[in-house]
């Protein structure tokens, strides 16, 4: 047992520490690594004043509560503290597993599989490799020194007793994130069942909105009133706390909370701290009992869904008849190889959970944020020639572009195998750069003319011109932004699958960042030439003007970008083999 | 006798490791060249060197009268790849993938559609031709890697490992296509481990060890000076040095 936990915690490190040996790769690779592993260091910097405040304040409140002559308002303020971050805390760790790389999957674990390891021992060390998660790091400190600081506050056995409380939380919230990403995980490995299953996301997101949308004003009338009782509840609270000063305040809020709520974790660890400290025996036994039972049953459910996962192997779920046959596509006055390498590019990102999100979703998501704001849009006055369609529409362009960085500031290493395959076709560099800016266009204008379409649905106003200049803009801003994507995957590229959610299907962090802030950037001087035209000159053709000298300066751009690329790429070459072939 | 292809001098280092080691290849147009060697020795990066896929560190290289430094598509118009890491598409078919390799090659949508049909007949690919590669086989996707490096009917055909991990009844096709190939005066540059495939198909022979060349010539000139009915394998073994065989007993393995 020790031996194998020995051999584990040894196997990390060299995995860790290995992958910094990077002798034998051009020195633009290794910088290009050592940045992106110092992506995470960086978070973890930062994270450590958080941790440290958290702690603090977690002795603090510990040491005040412990205090038998403590003021009424400390308890009344800790538990309320405890309680609302504790409930945030939970939230935040069960979702913290939808954007981050599915554990327990690798082809490690396969090997693993193969040696003399017992599963519980596999399992035990996923769970506990939860605490790696930030969310859970940063947590885990406060939990633990809360109850020193009650023991320090004078009372020594309801903080070691909160301890106990405090650990068993914290190991509610480590089985319950391993849950989370082992469910996720298995979900996620038949690749149908995956795209079903985000594309389900999708639709519930929308309709939320939408209903949000439709029932708003009920729902608003509805909250006014909850609103009312609310106060009223506190107000009575506070009363009531006035009049029987044995109750806490937080005890009475309480009372405004559906029943069921006692029966989560976090409301259960407070109340063992407030039995602690109180010294309700009857209470603090019935609630460690709610905790126990909670780690039993996810320590089941987890392990259960643990093993399924190791029993299921990674499939795309075969494929039924995808029906394309040998036909090839062309694009009108763009190259045959050019367009080859333009649609396998484009394929490749319809059929993967990242690729279909990027394109689909902005379509959704902006028809949902226009429902949503279409009353308060209404009362608002636009500059002639603008509307609200066009908003929407351009809209939906700019996020197309951000959303889809995953694949356009990753484009080489996210064709893995397929990248050998096109440096060993006939193709020049600058056929398989223009390939791969074409196959992005495509996606971009799948994306927009969605955006533009239900835009133009939804409210046709504003001049023709506007609506050209607002179109060509978006062009303008994708001719510069393909060559500078194409940058950054020349420079930065990173094994990435995106089928996954999370970071294995994320492009390498600095370039990520970069491709990320360059789309507001590459938006400012045509927006300003834009607004200015059509605020104070209030002339929709010159609008336009300044739209075709923006276009006019990004197609220079674009041309001296793309020879310059030309000669990174073949600079570049045989590393981006490298790394999209997986070494 | 022509070459189709010549190197001088061909060195690769990665890092402090040299992979390839000043090889000098000569390989006969129309010839069948079995390129052998133990395990890590440089044929797979040999081969990538003369696709094009690693720079060389030194040497020159000429395929079909072409220097692929100089003009690599050129090249890679007349040759055709099956490479150690078979260089496929995940999420596309097995017919997109064959439609991409035409599209680029510039083959006619006819042409196009009755090649890739025959190959995946051959490979008996035919029912799953829609599928994702990604669903793929090992060995299926082998048969698709060697279908798309036919597909454009190269004059020259660099084959790296082909035989391994296909099943016998595809291997024994595949064996007869291929030398229906050279008969037709095709040239094939192939690596594999399996010598008794090498010695029914190959006549040229080259072996490698720890990057140099340590042995070249036809399939005659490797028998020559060695007593009668000795088989490729004896031959292979004492050119490797079979250190192997003599040291570790391993007599803890029951
Ligand atoms: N990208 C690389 N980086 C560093 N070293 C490499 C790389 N590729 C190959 N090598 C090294 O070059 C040497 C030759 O490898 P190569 O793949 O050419 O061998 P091979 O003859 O094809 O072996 P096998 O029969 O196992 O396929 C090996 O020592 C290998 O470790
Ligand atoms: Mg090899």
């Amino acid at each position: 047992m020790l031996r194998t936990i020995r051999a584990f915690l040894w196997m990390r490190w060299r995995i860790s520490r290995n992958a910094f040996k990077t002798r034998q790769r051009d020195s633009l690779e290794q910088i290009s690594r050592a940045l992106g592993a110092l992506a995470p260091v960086f978070m973890l910097l930062m994270l450590v004043p958080t941790v440290l405040a958290l702690a603090a304040g977690g002795v603090f409140l510990g040491w005040k509560m412990g205090q038998a002559e403590t003021v009424m308002i400390w308890r009344s303020f800790g538990f309320l503290a405890l309680r609302g971050g504790l409930a945030v805390a939970t939230i935040t760790v069960l979702i913290a597993p939808m954007v981050r790389s599915s554990r327990g999957t690798g082809s490690e674990t396969t090997r693993l599989l193969l040696l003399p390891i017992r599963r519980g021992m596999l399992h035990a060390s996923e769970v506990i490799a939860a605490l790696s998660d930030p969310w859970l790091g940063v947590l885990f400190p406060a939990l633990v020194m809360f109850p020193i600081g009650i023991a320090i506050g004078g009372s020594v056995l309801g903080g070691a007793v909160s301890l106990l409380g405090a650990l068993l939380f914290v190991a509610i919230l480590m089985l319950a994130v391993s849950l989370a990403s082992f469910f996720i995980a298995l979900i996620f490995r038949k690749r149908k069942r995956a795209e079903r299953f985000t594309a389900v996301l999708i639709v519930v997101l929308s309709m939320s909105g939408l209903l949000f949308a439709l029932v708003g004003d009920e729902w608003e009338e509805g909250l006014e009133k909850k609103r009312d009782a609310k106060r009223f509840g506190v107000d009575a609270a506070e009363q009531a706390a006035e009049d029987d000063p044995d109750l806490t305040l937080s005890q009475h809020v309480d009372q405004q909370l559906p029943f069921g709520v006692r029966f989560l974790p976090s409301e259960a660890f407070m109340r063992v701290v407030e039995a602690a400290v109180d010294g309700h025996v009857a209470q603090l036994g019935l609630n460690l009992l709610l905790l126990g039972t909670w780690t039993t049953l996810l320590y089941v459910s987890s392990r259960w869904a643990y093993w399924r996962l190791l029993e299921t192997p990674e499939t795309g779920g075969v494929e039924g008849n995808l029906g394309a046959g040998f036909r090839t596509r062309s694009l009108p006055g763009v190259r045959p190889a050019v367009a080859a390498v333009a649609f396998a590019t484009m394929r490749l990102a319809l059929r993967t959970v990242r690729g279909k999100t990027a394109v689909y979703l902005n379509f959704v998501i902006t028809a949902m944020i226009y429902v949503i704001l279409i009353r308060e849009l209404s009362k608002v006055e636009l500059p002639s020639g603008l509307s609200f369609g066009l908003g929407i529409g351009f809209a939906g362009g700019f996020f197309t572009l951000i959303s889809l960085q995953p694949i356009m500031a990753n484009v080489f290493a996210i064709d893995s195998n397929g990248f050998t395959l096109q440096l060993l076709s006939p193709l020049s560099t600058s056929e398989i750069l223009h390939g791969k800016v074409v196959g992005s266009a495509l996606l971009v204008a799948i994306s927009t003319a969605l955006c533009f379409g239900i835009g133009f649905v939804l409210d046709a106003k504003g001049s023709p011109v506007v609506w050209l200049a607002g179109f060509l803009i978006l062009v303008a801003m994708f001719l510069v932004y393909a060559p500078m994507t194409l940058l950054l995957s020349a420079v930065f590229p990173k094994v990435a699958d995106l089928s996954r959610m999370g970071k294995d299907g994320n492009p390498q962090p600095i370039a990520g960042f970069v491709a990320f802030i360059a789309v507001p950037l590459l938006l400012i001087p045509p927006a300003l030439t834009a607004a200015a035209t059509l605020m104070i000159a209030k002339s929709g053709l010159l609008t336009l003007a300044g739209a075709l000298v923006w276009l006019g300066v990004a197609m220079a751009i674009y041309i001296v970008g793309m020879r310059a690329l030309c000669v990174l790429f073949e600079r570049r070459r045989e590393n981006l083999l490298l790394v999209a072939t997986g070494r | 006798m022509s070459l189709a292809l010549q190197t001088r001098g061909l060195t690769r280092h990665f890092g402090d490791l040299t992979a390839v080691d000043a090889v000098d290849l000569a390989v006969p147009a129309g010839s069948f060249y079995g390129f052998l060697g133990p395990n890590g020795a440089g044929k797979s990066t040999t081969i990538k060197c003369l696709t094009g896929l690693l720079r060389p560190s030194e040497g020159e290289i000429r395929i079909l009268d072409l220097d692929p430094l100089a003009d690599p598509v050129g090249v890679k118009k007349m040759i055709g790849v099956l490479p150690e890491d078979l260089a496929l598409f995940d999420r596309l078919t097995a017919a997109e993938t064959l439609g991409f390799v035409g599209q680029i090659h510039g083959l006619s949508r006819e042409t196009l559609e009755q090649r890739a049909e025959e190959l995946l007949t051959l490979m008996e690919l035919n029912r799953r031709k829609d599928s994702l590669v990604t669903d793929f086989s090992h060995g299926m996707k082998k048969k698709l890697a060697l279908a798309v490096a036919l597909l454009p009917a190269p004059k020259l055909l660099f084959l790296d490992e082909p035989f391994e991990g296909i099943d016998a009844v595809a291997s024994r096709q595949i064996r007869n296509l291929l030398k229906s190939y050279v008969s037709r005066g095709g040239t094939i540059f192939l690596t594999s481990h399996i010598l008794q495939i090498v010695e029914t198909l190959c006549d040229q022979i080259g072996v490698i060890q720890h990057g140099r060349l340590i042995a070249q010539g036809s399939m005659e000139e490797m028998r020559r000076g060695t007593e009668d009915g000795r088989t490729l394998e004896q031959i292979f073994l004492e050119l490797v040095g079979a250190e192997a065989e003599a040291s570790a007993a391993l007599d803890w393995l029951t």
